[in-house]
């Protein structure tokens, strides 16, 4: 009995042809990619925080800041040295 | 009676022959028109070109002839066997021995005229590829299981 088990397997053996498909490891199988959900709009969005301001925007701001308060002081100082001038000149009138 | 079994073997025999043939042949002249066979059925069904100058399971492949030579007349000596067994064996292992013949004709006929065997049908799951094969090798394995079958549990039954 299993002589002629052995019979047969080697028989089967001998008288098949299949074989390894050795270019299909090589290649891409569609029917291994997963499909993948679409894209929706995640439900807590309206609680994330508001983007903060990009580096470029504060580093502006801050210049537009320092250049606008310069102005201020030169303009007060002038305001202030031209009324030094005038009560100086009043002063010499009188005398 | 004797005749008419004859008959009905040589019919089988000659069924799978042409059966096994003519999906060669197609697969053949489609490698020859498109230069590349691969065409995938269904996820678990592939057709894709494969020779095979060995045995079953891509055994004993060699670039040498005096091998393959060998091979080819190791199977020319195991189909004279399966003749002697269909004339001397009883009737339903005269039908299987008839199926194997009939595969085994298609495979020898390739392995003489084109030096190796197409093989075309890729079976395979989630990536996991069985062997190639063809028509010839489905029936010679129905054969055999078949004839294991029988052995394993008609005789034993007889015995008993």
């Amino acid at each position: 009995m299993k002589n002629k088990f052995i019979l047969f397997i080697i028989i089967s053996f001998l008288i098949t042809s299949c074989s390894q498909g050795l270019k299909r490891s090589e290649k891409s199988d569609e029917f291994l990619i997963e499909k993948k959900n679409p894209l929706v709009m995640p439900p807590d969005i309206n609680d994330l925080p508001k983007p903060s301001k990009s580096i470029e925007e504060e580093t502006e701001e801050s210049f537009k800041e320092i250049i606008t308060s310069k102005e201020i002081e030169t303009q007060n100082s002038n305001s202030q040295t031209n009324s030094s001038l005038s009560e100086s000149v009043l002063k010499k009138i009188e005398e | 009676m004797v005749k008419k079994q004859f008959i009905l073997n040589f019919i089988i025999i000659f069924f799978i022959f042409f059966l096994d043939r003519i999906t060669k042949n197609y697969i053949l002249n489609l490698a020859e028109n498109q230069g590349i066979i691969d065409i995938t059925i269904n996820p678990f069904l592939n057709i894709i070109l494969v020779w095979n100058s060995g045995i079953g399971f891509g055994l004993l492949q060699f670039d040498e002839n005096i091998i393959y030579n060998l091979i080819t007349v190791l199977i020319v000596i195991v189909n004279i066997i399966i003749i002697y067994l269909i004339f001397n064996s009883e009737k339903l292992h005269k039908i299987l021995f008839s199926m194997i013949l009939g595969g085994s004709l298609g495979n020898l006929y390739d392995r003489i005229y084109y030096n190796s065997v197409p093989d075309f049908i890729d079976l395979n799951y989630n990536g996991y590829h069985w062997f190639v094969f063809n028509v010839a090798d489905i029936f010679i394995s129905l054969g055999i299981i078949a004839l294991i079958f029988l052995e394993l549990f008609i005789k034993t039954k007889n015995e008993k």
